[in-house]
Formats: C-alpha cells, sequence, structure tokens
C-alpha cells in the first residue's frame, strides 16, 4: 500500500511539475461544453444532454493520452525496463497512473458540471448529481485499458498518432459531441460498437428520466467491452516484457 | 514526501469534488413535485395523534388515525408509532376532505380546490373531454395534487336554453321522445347522474317543457341516476318535485317556499344544494369580496382568484336572486329536516374553485344551520346522497382524503383555518399565493387612449387599437376596425359560441401599466341601439374580465359614456394591459363609432 502511495504520489508530482500536459486535457472538455452546451446553445435542452456525453469525453482524455503516448516514450526511453529492476511490484505501475488519473479526470469533471449548473441552468437532484459523477469517473476505467493497449504496442510517435484516432473516433461515433440519433443508419449501427457511446447512454439515462433507455443492455455491453481490453492491455503488457 | 502528495492531493481531490457535487443547483419544490412524489416523508404509513375527530356527522372526541396505502386502517386511541410518519394533531380537529357539491371544473380546476382541502368536486355540466379520465383518476390511490372529480356530464336543456351560452357543443334535448336516447348516451359516457336544466318562467332562456323534464327524470331512474335540477323559481321547483326530481343544485331565491312544497321534498327525501355563495354574488352582496381578504384564505390564493371572488355576477343586481329569500328558504327545509348539501357553483364571478366552498359554509350557518351540520353538508352528507363510497367520512376503510384544521372546537369558518391537507393519504404541500413577478409597473402618464386624430396608436403608452372578438377562446364572433379620421369605426357580429360572446375594439399595448391614478373612463359613442360592454384587463386574469355594460337606444347622436373605475369589480388597477369596447352580451350585428377615448382623474 505504501509503495503504491508513494508511485502514485510521483505520478502526480509528475504531472504537477510538467502541468502543460496535463492542463490541456483538463480544461478543452470544459471549454468546448462552454461554446457547445451554453453559449450556442438557443433555447434546447443541449446544456443537459452534452453535460451526459462531455462527462464522457473530458475522462476519455486523460485516460487515453495519459496512458497511450505516456506509457510508450517511457516504454521507449527505457524507464520501465528500468522499473522492473527496482522492488515495487509491476502492477503498481499501472495502479498508480490510474489513481492519477481518476483524481485528474475527477478534477476535470467538475468545471464542466459548474458551467451546467450555473451556467447552462441544469437542476439535477442531489442523488443524480452523484449517480452523474459516478459513472463519468467508472468511465475513465475502459479508457485507461485502451490506453494501455496501445501505449504498450506501439511507439510514441505511432502511439500520438493511433491515441488521436481513437479518440476522435470514441467521441464522434460515439455520439459525444452529436446525438448519434442525427447519424445516418450505418454510423448509427457503429455507435453500437463505441464504448463511449454506451457510457453515454448510461450518463444520458441519469440526467433525463423521459428517455427510453435500455440500462441494463448498455450496462452489460460496457461490462463485457471493459473485460475485452482489460484482455487486450494484459497481452500488450506481457508481450512488451518478452521482446 | 511521495506519500504525502498522494494523500494531499487525494484529500484535495475528494474535496473539490464533495464541494461541487454538494452546492449544483437542484430542481425547486415544484419540479419536485411534478414527479409525483410528495414533498413530505412518503412512506405511506402515517399516524395522525389525539386529533378531535369529526367523521363527517359529528365531532366523536379525541382519536388517533392511521392512514395506510391511501387508506384509513385504523382509528382508535393510543396507537403505537413504529414506521409511521406521526404527526402531533392535539389541539386541532380532523375531518374529511371536504366535497364541492356543485361546480364545473375547467382548467386548474382540480388543483385548486384540492390546495383549499377539497378533496372531490362534483361537477354540474361538464364537456366530455374532461370526464373521459374521471372514473380511473379518482379509482386511484396514487399520490396527487388534484381533487377528484364527479360529474354530470352533459347538461339537459333545449337549443338556446341555460348552457347553451358556453361555447361548448351541447347536445340539447327538446322533446320527451329523445329522453330514452339522450339518458343512455350519459351512461355510455359516464355521467354519474343527471342534471336537466328547467326554467320555463326565465325571461332570458328558453326551456325544456315540462314533459321532457318529467320523461328525463322517468328514463334516468330507470337507469338508477338520480335527476338533479337547476331551477330559478319556486313555480318550476314545484313541478319538477310533483315530477320526481331527486335534489336541486340552486335554491330558488325569488319566493319564499310553501309549507307544502317543504313538507313534499322532506317526504320524497329531496335534497337541496343552495349554492348561497353565487346567489350572494348575483344579489351583489361583495361575500366573494370578503372571502379574498380573509387572512386565512389570503395566503393561498393562486394568480388571479383573488380578482374572480371580487368579481360579481352582472353588472347590476339580478332580480329574482335575493339572499334573504335564499337563506330563509334554506333554513325552513333545513329546519324539516330536507338535507342540505355545500356547494359554491365556481368558477362563476364571486366565486372560486375551493376557496368558496369555506363561504359557502359559513353561509349555511347564516341561514341556521349549526357549525356541524354546515361542515356536514361539506362531507359526510354529501357523500351520504350522492353515493360516494368511501368519501366524506372518517372511518375505517375510507379513502384517507383527509383535512387537518387549526383549533379544537370547529365553529362558522374553522374549515378555512387548515393545518394539514392528505390525499390519498399523503400530505398535500400548500400552495402559496405566488409573488408578484412585475414589480417594474410603471404608472400610465397620459390618460389619452386615443382621440384617433393619429391612425390606431394610442397616445399614451404605447398603446394600440385593434379588433377583439371572442374567436380567441374559440367563440364565433366576429368584428372588424377602420380607422376613419378623426374617429373609430367598428363592425361587429355577436354569435353564440363563447360563455361570454364579445366582438368590437380594443386597445392593448405589450407592458402591465398601473392606472390607480385615473378615476374614470370616459369617450363619445354612437352606434346601433343594443347593449354593449366595457372589458378591462389585467396579466393575471382568469375568467370573464371585469366589465360594465351600457346600452344604446338611439342611433343618431353621439354620446358621451363616463364609467366610474371602481365599478369595474375585481380590477386590480395596478395591473392593466388593456381594454375593450365591444358590443355583446346580446347576440346581433352592430355598427359603433368611437372618439376620444380617455382616463380621466374627475
Amino acid at each position: 500500500m505504501s509503495i503504491l502511495a508513494k508511485e502514485t504520489g510521483a505520478e502526480i508530482l509528475k504531472a504537477v511539475r510538467a502541468p502543460e500536459f496535463i492542463l490541456p486535457t483538463i480544461f478543452m472538455p470544459s471549454l468546448f461544453y462552454t461554446i457547445f452546451g451554453v453559449v450556442l446553445n438557443k433555447g434546447g435542452n443541449s446544456a443537459v444532454y452534452l453535460l451526459a456525453t462531455y462527462g464522457v469525453f473530458a475522462v476519455m482524455g486523460p485516460a487515453i493520452f495519459g496512458f497511450g503516448t505516456g506509457v510508450a516514450s517511457e516504454r521507449e526511453r527505457g524507464w520501465l525496463e528500468l522499473k522492473r529492476a527496482l522492488p515495487s511490484p509491476s502492477y503498481s505501475y499501472i495502479l498508480a497512473k490510474l489513481l492519477t488519473t481518476l483524481m485528474f479526470t475527477a478534477i476535470a469533471l467538475m468545471p464542466i458540471y459548474l458551467i451546467a449548473g450555473f451556467g447552462g441552468n441544469v437542476e439535477l437532484a442531489r442523488g443524480d448529481w452523484f449517480s452523474l459523477f459516478a459513472i463519468h469517473l467508472c468511465a475513465t476505467i475502459p479508457f485507461v485499458l485502451i490506453g494501455v493497449a496501445l501505449g504498450f504496442s506501439l511507439n510514441s510517435g505511432g502511439a500520438v498518432a493511433l491515441s488521436n484516432i481513437v479518440f476522435l473516433s470514441l467521441a464522434i461515433l460515439g455520439g459525444l459531441w452529436f446525438p448519434v440519433f442525427l447519424f445516418p443508419e450505418f454510423m448509427q449501427t457503429l455507435a453500437n460498437f463505441m464504448p463511449s457511446f454506451h457510457l453515454a447512454e448510461l450518463a444520458l439515462s441519469i440526467v433525463d428520466t423521459s428517455k427510453e433507455c435500455a440500462i441494463g443492455y448498455h450496462t452489460l455491453t460496457i461490462f463485457v467491452m471493459t473485460l475485452g481490453f482489460l484482455a487486450l492491455a494484459i497481452f500488450a503488457w506481457l508481450r512488451q516484457r518478452s521482446l | 514526501m511521495l506519500q504525502k502528495s498522494f494523500y494531499f492531493a487525494l484529500i484535495v481531490s475528494t474535496a473539490i469534488v464533495l464541494a461541487v457535487l454538494l452546492n449544483l443547483p437542484t430542481p425547486t419544490v415544484s419540479e419536485a413535485n411534478s414527479q409525483r412524489k410528495s414533498p413530505f416523508r412518503d412512506n405511506d404509513l402515517t399516524l395522525i395523534k389525539n386529533a378531535s375527530v369529526f367523521d363527517g356527522m359529528t365531532l366523536i372526541g379525541q382519536r388517533d388515525v392511521e392512514l395506510r396505502e391511501g387508506l384509513i386502517t385504523s382509528i382508535g386511541h393510543n396507537i403505537e408509532a413504529e414506521d409511521h410518519n406521526v404527526i402531533d394533531a392535539q389541539n386541532r380537529v380532523l375531518i374529511p376532505g371536504l366535497i364541492d357539491a356543485h361546480t364545473h371544473s375547467f382548467g386548474d380546476a382540480l388543483t385548486l380546490s384540492l390546495n383549499f382541502g377539497v378533496t372531490s368536486n362534483i361537477d354540474m355540466f361538464s364537456p366530455n373531454e374532461l370526464i373521459n379520465d374521471m372514473h380511473e383518476q379518482r379509482a386511484s390511490l396514487d399520490y396527487t395534487e388534484q381533487a377528484d372529480l364527479f360529474s354530470a356530464g352533459m347538461l339537459a336543456t333545449i337549443d338556446g336554453g341555460h348552457g347553451t351560452q358556453f361555447g361548448i357543443p351541447i347536445q340539447t334535448i327538446n322533446s320527451p321522445e329523445q329522453a330514452e336516447k339522450w339518458v343512455a348516451k350519459r351512461l355510455e359516457e359516464g355521467s354519474d347522474f343527471i342534471k336537466l336544466v328547467y326554467m320555463p318562467y326565465s325571461s332570458y332562456f328558453k326551456s325544456i317543457d315540462r314533459a321532457t323534464a318529467a320523461a328525463i327524470i322517468k328514463q334516468a331512474h330507470n337507469k338508477n341516476l338520480k335527476v338533479l335540477a337547476h331551477v330559478s323559481s319556486f313555480a318550476a321547483a314545484q313541478e319538477l318535485l310533483d315530477d320526481g326530481i331527486d335534489g336541486f343544485v340552486h335554491i330558488f331565491a325569488d319566493e319564499i317556499a310553501s309549507t307544502e312544497f317543504i313538507e313534499q321534498a322532506k317526504q320524497q327525501r329531496v335534497f337541496v344544494i343552495p349554492t348561497l355563495s353565487v346567489i350572494s354574488s348575483a344579489a351583489h352582496h361583495d361575500h366573494g369580496r370578503a372571502l379574498s381578504e380573509d387572512s386565512a384564505v389570503k395566503p393561498y390564493l393562486q394568480a388571479g382568484q383573488a380578482q374572480q371572488l371580487a368579481a360579481n355576477i352582472g353588472s347590476q343586481k339580478l332580480p329574482g336572486f335575493e339572499l334573504e329569500v335564499a337563506l330563509k328558504n334554506i333554513e325552513l327545509l333545513a329546519q324539516a329536516g330536507v338535507p342540505i348539501l355545500a356547494g359554491s357553483d365556481a368558477p362563476n364571478p364571486g366565486t372560486s374553485y375551493g376557496a368558496s366552498l369555506h363561504q359557502e359554509i359559513e353561509l349555511l350557518t347564516a341561514a341556521g344551520l349549526n357549525a356541524e351540520q354546515a361542515l356536514s353538508a361539506a362531507t359526510g352528507t354529501i357523500a351520504e346522497h350522492f353515493d360516494l363510497e368511501g368519501r366524506g367520512l372518517i372511518k375505517i376503510g375510507a379513502r384517507a382524503d383527509l383535512v387537518l384544521l387549526e383549533g379544537s372546537e370547529i365553529s362558522a369558518n374553522s374549515s378555512r383555518s387548515i393545518a394539514a391537507i392528505f390525499k390519498n393519504g399523503k400530505q398535500i404541500a400548500r400552495k402559496k399565493t405566488p409573488k408578484e413577478t412585475s414589480n417594474s409597473t410603471s404608472k400610465l402618464l397620459s390618460g389619452e387612449l386615443s382621440d384617433f386624430e393619429n391612425g390606431l396608436s394610442a397616445n399614451a403608452g404605447n398603446l394600440r387599437w385593434t379588433k377583439t372578438d371572442d374567436s380567441m377562446v374559440d367563440g364565433l364572433s366576429t368584428a372588424s376596425i377602420e380607422h376613419q379620421q378623426p374617429l373609430l369605426s367598428v363592425q361587429a357580429h355577436v354569435k353564440s359560441g363563447f360563455m361570454f360572446p364579445w366582438a368590437g375594439a380594443s386597445v392593448f399595448g405589450e407592458k402591465v401599466w398601473d392606472i390607480s391614478h385615473f378615476s374614470h373612463l370616459e369617450f363619445s359613442f354612437k352606434g346601433d341601439p343594443g347593449s354593449y360592454q366595457v372589458m378591462l384587463f389585467s396579466s393575471q386574469l382568469t375568467g370573464p374580465p371585469p366589465s360594465q355594460n351600457f346600452f344604446v337606444k338611439d342611433s343618431e347622436d353621439w354620446a358621451t359614456i363616463k364609467l366610474d373605475m371602481s365599478d369595474f369589480k375585481g380590477f386590480n388597477t395596478s395591473d392593466f394591459i388593456g381594454l375593450a369596447i365591444v358590443a355583446g352580451p346580446a347576440h346581433g350585428e352592430f355598427k359603433y363609432e368611437l372618439d376620444g377615448v380617455k382616463l380621466t382623474d374627475q
């Protein structure tokens, strides 16, 4: 436990000492939300809709980039080989990164909530605010696993490129920027393969109680997908160790 | 160092998250209500401790009353509280939910009624679309913020009879042969009883004839439906009594009832719903205004209710409506043992949903009923005569519609001092009078509402003249206006289609104005002989606008019409949005000209 705490502390210090990396991932979603959810919102209920989807969007950035590009470059520099020689267990490296990411995403969500609540006049029951936060925070986990798989599989240049493609695909095809029902039919079908879509639907089921939502279906799908990403991440990790 | 950073970061981020989540905005109470949950502890198990219980007929003494899943499940002494929502009713009287035995429930009627402890309304005529859902709704024991509804549905009247002036499509009945089919149709539509209008001696309305009335009574009785009658004269009441009517929905106020009539009514077990509140309004007694200023009532009146209460029916006292005669008749009938039931006839001018039933209870005591009898007239007695199973009484198994009153005794006006209202076993949050939203009302500086020298714009306050007619409320009247410098020419065609038909010219702006500094409205008028009226509009208007009539006999000469602003009963002079000078309510085609319309202070 104390090793994990120290490793996490180190990760946090790293992030705080090099804020140019972490700050954009925290503030970009808030900025986007302010523009599309509040400023450009004429009437409509897009402030509520986008609160649910941009929350998912906000956790995606730190999770995928923090791991995808971060892990790839640390691996390239031989930091992971060095770590293997240290007494700390190898899983603590991943867990420390995960905890750090959770803390940063938790904080990254807050400006969006504040802007929604006080700028976009979104009113939710106290319990619903907490449920929404829980879903958004949990959404970090599948994206972290995607990031791990990318970071362990690619060199740092490839990781940056692919992370961007994955990030944008998940955001757009998952309906985080525009509602999925505006898409042509084949893209709507495609959305069902995006974890971001299912997470957004679960978040929407909280903010919009009138919406028909197959909560069981989305929960099961995201659970199975997360297991899949876990397997992928473990595979990528084992593979890079053996290289 | 590293470990410290971790715990520090963990504590800081948790604190930030909690600080934000606990301070984000949550919906206001009214929106929470729309999710159909009681704002009070909603475990469907309530114990009202130590209440003085009025069971719908009489005070039975101090009891504990348990409410479970919408019903009264236990009445007794020292009932143990377990998982109950306990309400201390020491020095309070628990009465059954009130029932208004004469209403016409439009719009927010059922919500407004419940806000004053009236848990069931009995409509004496409502359009079909209103009664479609009522059976299902009143069978439910779920949380609701509305009173339940019982209704006659369509009323029995003739083409051109009372009831047809309201603009609602009426299936009229003109001969005895139609009675069987007509009654069968009511049964099919879900009417709970039959109401017929019998006014053979009225000079305003046509009426079904006696043979038709008798046929309706016979057919309805064949199908086990009660028949109640709207009559406005003693003579008409006597005829229907002879034909076997079950009850009267107003007391006649033209003559004192004969001893024979009273004896016969008693023998035939006929009941009477006097509606003294509306008779008071027709007789211009201003009881409604007094009610609207009552400290127990005023804080709970919703938008427009105070103005409705302050209004009277008609601009002059209606002949044939003597409140003293009505009170005497009720006194005689009650003494003889004829059941008296409380009904307000809301929303007629001078009455408003819910609130007016409390006035009716008080007026019944003025007619000689004691406080217990008057309260029973609004609870148990109604349930008994309308066969409302499980309502109007506090007994085990009854629906838990209850009102808790302040004070340990009941009196003529104790029913309006409400401590708590329960509908279907759940406590309802009473709605207070909404705060005035526009406090930026400015004084209308100039009273010149136009001399028509410069087109249709008024000199004052950006007001502008336009045509107005009742088509805005689905009536059929039409109007057109033309600016013929220096005056305004109006063509109006007033047709049947709305309760208070009108057509003519109006002047409106976009703002609310304060015109309290003007005492009179003055204008020059020339037009076809007939009846005209001036209507004043406020932003908080519900129901008919306050108005005054004027009559024109000679079409050749200009006349100066000067009206005292204080005679627009129920008008809030600091909430003026416009006025209309129109033809009506008599039907016909009218042509008239207006000039020099102005508000003056002398």
